[in-house]
């Protein structure tokens, strides 16, 4: 599993990468900072998946989890404000 | 802490399904399709991985938890995914708009824009164009556009599309087309020719407008301003186009007027070709300068004005100032038109009035003066031929009787002897004394009436003729006659010689008692005119009379003894006048008497 978990942070990597490549052509997506906060939280997630297993793993995956939630949270916010709050807004 | 793991899970996961709620409740609001999949996928594999959480800590035995791992790396390609397709489709919206703005900068031009192969046929016409020749687009693509062109423009657009080469891809071209209307109107098109990688057109792409409002008005601006150019070219003025005091261009005429090239005049201003000082004293520079100010500031200028030709020869003219606008800047026309020759007339005509004026007056004082002294002597005559009359009657009433008586007979005899040869004697005198005043009359007139051969004459020779031809008189009356060295004239010889007879013959009538004529003849060249004076030591002519010896049968003693009956120098101021010569006197009583004729200098 620990390969996976590696793997996982290295695309999530990958995608932070292309998120800055390509930040110009994300700016007509007005709840476009709600994506990338859901998405920053879920890349610490991972982060911390991995360095759980080096040190403090108790404490580290409950960050891990917390990380986790707040961007399903945020990810939920950001759908709720994209589709119903106001149509059309994207 | 597992506790509280679990719960976090579980909020995870009740927030992925409030999530995918919110996202199938505004499945319909404008996102793009391909994101809302991903996004959804994205719901699903986080609720799933927490959901898998929550079994393992419960120990239920699930799918899910074996394929958590699967889960884990599917969540960053997904979120890749999402994002890879929020890009691609703000490009997509990107080429959506600018081929949108594209295809309504086309379609709204008012310009027609088409595209055509090499044959002629339309692959695509825009609005403007099938408005213009009032077609359907599906008519006009695939049709071809040669038929929309009069037969005769056929051959200029064939060649015009035949030009085209990679080196020359873009040319314009202007040809007649036949409108919706089925009227001929003028087209302007600039095609591009698109090569293929071969090097041959592919197809044609035009932008076109109507152009036949401007071809007219061009054509009618060609007409207005050759029409002007004629007049401006054929004007009998000269017309100047001058930029302050600066001539910036000219009409033909002027050259003429100016008897100067195109290159003397332009450039120059009008002080170079002007006097320095104008007829009425005032310095060209300055009035010139007035006169433009004037003419800048709208007054309109019309004045007479001395300029000079090239060669420097003077001439009056009248000079015409408006100000004149022209492509938003300020010029002055200036219209010159020689009036030297009208100035000529003018003054001709003053010296022909004054002429006949004084010809008037000495008309008048002719007739005054003729009608004055010819009726003194029919007066006599009238009186003494009463008396003639009346004695001859006394005279047949005496001779009635056979016999006369003694006083009778002497009565007859003073009537025979004294009455009637005193009044016969008086109105012979008087008759005689009228015949002398016609024949002076004739001999004025005369004057006037002679035909002028002017030449040069030879003064000396002419006035030592004169003293011949009078030898006799001067030799009676003993006068010493000097003449010293005269200048030629130009003139008329026997007029010259009545002229200097009479002079000399009044000098030596109207000599001194008291001392010998002395008469002295002399010349001189003063410019452009010829004095000759003919100065004596006679008698002299009282201020008071100068004006008076030249009129007609005028004499400054009229019963001395002396000949003549006053018309000597009424002929020669007649004869001078008529020469175009003057006469004048210095003289005073007693002292002598000098006429100076003065003539012009021919050369």
């Amino acid at each position: 599993m620990q390969e996976n978990e590696i793997i996982t942070l290295l695309i999530g990597t990958g995608v932070v990468v292309f998120i800055w490549l390509n930040r110009v052509a994300m700016k007509h997506i007005s709840t476009r900072n709600l994506f990338f906060a859901a998405f920053a939280t879920a890349w610490l997630s991972w982060l911390f998946t991995n360095l759980e297993v080096l040190f403090l793993s108790d404490i580290i995956n409950m960050l891990e989890h917390i990380c986790c939630t707040i961007s399903s949270i945020i990810l939920a916010v950001a759908c709720w404000k994209t589709f119903c709050k106001k149509q059309g807004d994207a | 802490m597992i506790l509280l793991i679990n719960i976090l899970d579980i909020i995870c996961f009740l927030g992925m399904v409030c999530a995918i709620i919110f996202l199938l409740v505004g499945w319909k609001a404008k996102f793009p399709r391909d994101t809302k999949y991903v996004l959804c996928l994205i719901i699903i594999i986080i609720a799933f991985k927490s959901l898998s959480n929550v079994y393992e800590w419960l120990r239920i035995p699930s799918v899910l938890i074996d394929l958590e791992g699967i889960l884990e790396i599917l969540e960053p390609i997904m979120w890749m995914f999402l994002f890879y397709s929020i890009v691609q489709a703000f490009h997509w919206k990107q080429l959506s708009d600018n081929e949108e703005r594209y295809r309504a900068v086309v379609e709204d031009q008012t310009e027609m824009i088409c595209r055509c192969l090499s044959d002629s046929t339309i692959t695509f016409a825009n609005d403007a164009y099938c408005r213009y020749f009032g077609l359907d687009k599906d008519e006009l693509t695939g049709s071809q556009f040669m038929p929309l062109i009069p037969e005769e423009d056929h051959e200029g657009v064939k060649e015009y599309f035949s030009n085209f080469s990679p080196e020359n891809p873009v040319a314009t071209h202007e040809h007649r087309v036949i409108s919706k209307d089925g009227q001929l109107r003028w087209n302007r098109w600039t095609n591009r020719a698109l090569f293929n990688e071969r090097g041959d057109i592919a197809e044609f792409q035009g932008v076109g407008r109507d152009i036949t409002d401007q071809k007219e008005a061009i054509e009618a601006m060609e007409q207005s301003e050759a029409k002007h150019r004629l007049l401006f070219e054929s004007a009998n003025d000269a017309i100047f186009i001058m930029d302050r005091d600066v001539f910036v261009d000219c009409n033909p005429m002027t050259l003429k007027v100016f008897d100067c090239e195109r290159e003397d005049i332009v450039g120059r201003s009008p002080m170079d070709f002007s006097p320095e000082v104008q007829p009425d004293g005032e310095f060209t520079a300055e009035i010139a300068r007035r006169r433009i100010d004037r003419a800048y500031a709208g007054q309109s200028q019309r004045f007479e004005w001395l300029h000079t030709k090239k060669n420097g020869i003077p001439f009056y003219a009248e000079v015409s100032l408006n100000r004149l606008d022209l492509s938003g800047q300020v010029f002055l026309q200036a219209i010159v038109r020689n009036i030297d020759r009208r100035k000529r007339n003018e003054s001709e005509r003053e010296r022909l009035l004054k002429t006949l004026r004084l010809k008037n007056e000495e008309l008048q004082s002719i007739v005054f003066i003729s009608s004055h002294d010819l009726r003194s002597p029919l007066v006599n005559i009238h009186g003494f031929s009463g008396e003639l009359s009346k004695d001859c009657k006394e005279l047949g009433e005496l001779l009635k009787n056979e016999k006369i008586s003694k006083s009778n007979l002497a009565r007859v005899k003073n009537l025979l002897e004294e009455n009637i040869p005193e009044a016969v004697d008086f109105i012979l005198t008087s008759a005689r004394k009228m015949d002398h005043l016609l024949s002076g009359l004739i001999q004025v007139s005369r004057v006037g009436a002679m035909e002028i051969h002017s030449r040069y004459l030879d003064m000396n020779e002419i006035v030592e003729n004169i003293l011949k031809c009078m030898q006799y008189q001067i030799n009676e009356s003993k006068a010493k006659i000097t003449v010293g060295h005269l200048p030629r004239c130009f003139s008329d010889a026997d007029l010259i010689i009545q002229v200097f007879s009479n002079l000399i013959d009044n000098a030596i009538k109207y000599r001194h008692p008291d001392r010998a004529a002395e008469i002295d003849v002399s010349g001189q060249i003063d410019g452009d005119t010829i004095t000759y004076i003919v100065r004596d030591n006679g008698i002299g002519i009282p201020g008071r009379y100068q004006k008076k010896i030249f009129e007609i049968f005028h004499q400054l003693n009229p019963r001395d003894d002396k000949e003549g009956i006053g018309l000597g120098l009424t002929i020669v101021k007649r004869i001078l006048d008529r020469l175009g010569a003057t006469i004048s006197i210095e003289a005073g009583s007693g002292e002598g008497t000098a006429f100076k004729i003065t003539l012009p200098n021919v050369k």
